[in-house]
């Protein structure tokens, strides 16, 4: 089992395109065209992986996770972005963000997909920190001798 | 006690002990004296690490019994360690109370991991408590009177305790309340050799990556490894010995564990595992102002979230606060976060991060620490050249040998001028009468003035009833002859001298029954900073 993709944009063109770019990554691939319906097809389906627009009309990406997590959803989620870090990006992180996905380069979209719907699929998204350790930079101190 | 003192230092006093009679004798000090709402709690417990739950409130100080508890003085000293670094106890006065003054001559480094005060178990503590609240509040009890030997001009040298945070082949780091030591050829005396010589070379100023409490640091050349060579193998092997061989591959690591909920003490695996390191450990987010980073200094930062607390906006606050400093790049673990590592890293804009849904417990946090140190050692061989001594034996303390002018001498306090800057509330020893420790603390009345010197008032503790005498007799001497020194006093030292009484002085008499039944004088004394020299608390 691969598990089950929702992809949530207002964007007709990403809706149509993604679920061809992802097909080989997920069993089934629902689409929605605001958060408001994403948490239909969530309450409806059941989804493994979430990957949302940030700024929609309805219903928004922080307002999606939101009320996701309130009604008791721990799907990973994924959320398109511009390059940098702004307000909308703190406030869904406040509700556990799987990765942020920069527009329009859809750069590592396919690793963090994959990955995201292999946590999405356990029970437990605790990561196995010390694996994690190894890409952690580690400075030289200055000699003191 | 000002205002502003209060809101510091908090009205409450801890006692970790099973001594009901002393937390009664406590509570009816407190009761007495008790006109800034002061209460005491007892905490029947020798797991002094997870009783910090109970420390709801910030407290003034706290008595760890260490007789009524049989406390094995290893885990006590990582113990205030751990608790000095920690932001919920600052300003808190640490006090212990010994079974005898051979345990605590046996344990001086407690001083300078951060323990305050000390006391030798009695029957009665009325001293300890009108100390205690001196150095905690500032207030002075004028009672009793003691006869006071005054306008003394002795000159002698007292000690300082300085803790070594590691040596090398020729060169020590020593963790100094003695502030200006840089420049200065000096000698210090260890457990292993009396009077090594050695020459301060650099000075941060302040204590920045230290280990222990102190004010300043300095690094110094030493010819420890030369004298051993000199003298003999055996010596050098005798002295290699008392390196602790666990941990000198380990030196300098800072680790800041920033949690919001104590999960990490509140986990029963959770003990101090290790000597070598300086954990800084914050309860309050809002207590690391701006400047923490750069003094503090933390390698490894381990962050406890939950929303409301530390939001992932603080923590991004936080974090650009690191991102400023030049040349600083900490390993950064959130735990107990729904975040993802790349989502962290990339709303954080900072690399060097990982996050995780588990909970901030040792036995996640431990391993990452070890990992780091594998690391690090690997990358950075000059750590492996720096030996240090196990903490908790006194062999990792030097003393300097400060030259002073006693001024005023009694068997509760003693003034002094000195050349040297020492910071309120200094631990400092004496060697005569009989081996002594003084706390620096706020002159109760002036004191005067002389060029190029400073004028210190500082009481003695830790006494039996014997030393207590010495000091006595000792003072009653100089009463008679103000002009001898104390080394005259040694050739002479006399029969026995009965207490003088000075005209309106009373006797001595300690027995808190006597302190119910006389009017008090409470007067607040000079603030800590009558010296402009900083605080130790």
């Amino acid at each position: 089992m691969k598990g089950n993709l929702l992809i949530v944009d207002d964007e007709e063109f990403l809706r149509s395109q993604l679920p061809e770019l992802l097909e080989d990554l997920a069993d089934k691939i629902f689409t929605a065209e605001n958060g408001k319906e994403g948490l239909q097809i969530l309450a409806r389906e059941e989804i493994h992986c979430v990957v949302s627009d940030l700024k929609m009309p309805v219903m928004g990406g922080n307002e999606f996770i939101k009320e996701a997590r309130a009604q008791g959803f721990n799907t990973p989620f994924i959320f398109f972005t511009g390059y940098g870090s702004d307000e909308t990006m703190l406030e869904v992180s406040e509700y556990g963000t799987h990765d942020f996905i920069a527009k329009p380069g859809l750069e590592n979209l396919f690793e963090s997909v994959s990955s995201a719907l292999e946590s999405g699929k356990q029970n437990d998204l605790g990561q196995t920190l010390l694996g994690q350790t190894d890409e952690i930079e580690i400075m030289k101190k200055s000699e003191d001798d | 006690m000002t205002q502003n003192n209060e809101l510091e230092r908090g009205n409450f006093f801890y006692y970790f002990g099973k001594d009901n009679e002393f937390f009664r004798q406590l509570e009816k000090f407190l009761d007495r004296v008790d006109k800034h709402s002061v209460s005491a709690r007892m905490l029947d417990s020798s797991d002094f690490y997870r009783s910090w739950k109970f420390f709801d409130q910030k407290i003034s100080c706290i008595f760890f019994d260490l007789y009524s508890l049989s406390q094995d003085l290893e885990k006590f000293s990582k113990t205030i360690r751990f608790y000095k670094n920690s932001d919920i106890f600052k300003g808190t006065v640490f006090i212990g109370i010994f079974n005898s003054v051979e345990q605590l001559q046996d344990n001086l480094y407690l001083f300078s991991h951060g323990l305050n005060y000390s006391f030798i178990k009695k029957d009665y503590y009325y001293d300890l408590f009108r100390d205690s609240f001196l150095i905690t509040f500032e207030t002075f009890l004028n009672f009793p009177m003691y006869a006071k030997a005054k306008d003394l001009n002795v000159e002698y040298h007292l000690r300082s305790l300085n803790p070594i945070g590691w040596f090398s082949k020729n060169k020590i780091l020593i963790e100094s309340d003695q502030i200006g030591l840089l420049g200065k050829f000096d000698t210090i005396v260890h457990p292993e050799d009396e009077d090594v010589e050695i020459q301060m070379i650099k000075d941060s100023g302040k204590n920045t990556c230290a280990y222990f409490p102190l004010t300043t640091q300095v690094i110094a050349r030493h010819q420890f490894f030369e004298n051993k060579e000199k003298n003999s193998t055996t010596l050098r092997k005798r002295f290699e010995e008392l390196i602790d061989l666990d941990v000198i591959q380990n030196t300098e690591t800072n680790i800041l564990i920033l949690d919001t909920m104590a999960t990490f003490l509140a986990d029963k695996e959770f003990e101090l595992k290790y000597n070598h390191l300086n954990f800084h450990y914050v309860i309050k987010p809002e207590n690391i102002n701006s400047n923490f980073f750069k003094e503090a200094n933390p390698e490894c930062i381990f962050i406890s979230t939950n929303t409301g607390n530390l939001s992932i906006k603080n923590l991004k606050k936080l974090i650009d606060r690191v991102k400023k400093i030049e040349e600083y790049k900490p390993v950064i673990c959130i735990f107990n976060t729904l975040t993802n590592t790349e989502a962290l890293r990339k709303v954080l804009e900072y690399r060097n991060i990982i996050g995780t849904k588990e909970m901030l417990i040792p036995s996640l946090v431990y391993p990452l620490i070890d990992s780091y140190f594998s690391k690090i050692n690997f990358k950075d061989k000059t750590r492996s050249n720096k030996l240090m001594f196990n903490p908790a034996t006194n062999n990792s303390l030097v003393k300097f040998k400060p030259e002073v002018i006693v001024t005023s001498l009694s068997e509760h306090s003693m003034t002094f001028y000195s050349q040297s800057v020492f910071p309120c509330y200094s631990i400092l020893e004496l060697d005569y009468p009989c081996n002594l420790i003084l706390i620096i603390v706020p002159p109760w009345n002036e004191l005067t003035t002389k060029a190029h010197h400073r004028h210190y008032m500082g009481i003695f503790h830790g006494l039996n009833f014997e030393e207590k005498s010495k000091l006595r007799v000792l003072g009653n001497q100089l009463i008679q002859n103000p002009t001898m020194g104390f080394e005259k006093i040694i050739e002479e030292e006399p029969v026995v001298v009965e207490t003088v009484k000075k005209e309106g002085s009373k006797n001595p008499v300690e027995k808190i029954e006597d302190f119910d039944s006389k009017e008090i004088e409470i007067f607040e004394v000079k603030r800590k900073d009558a010296y402009d020299t900083g605080s130790k608390l």
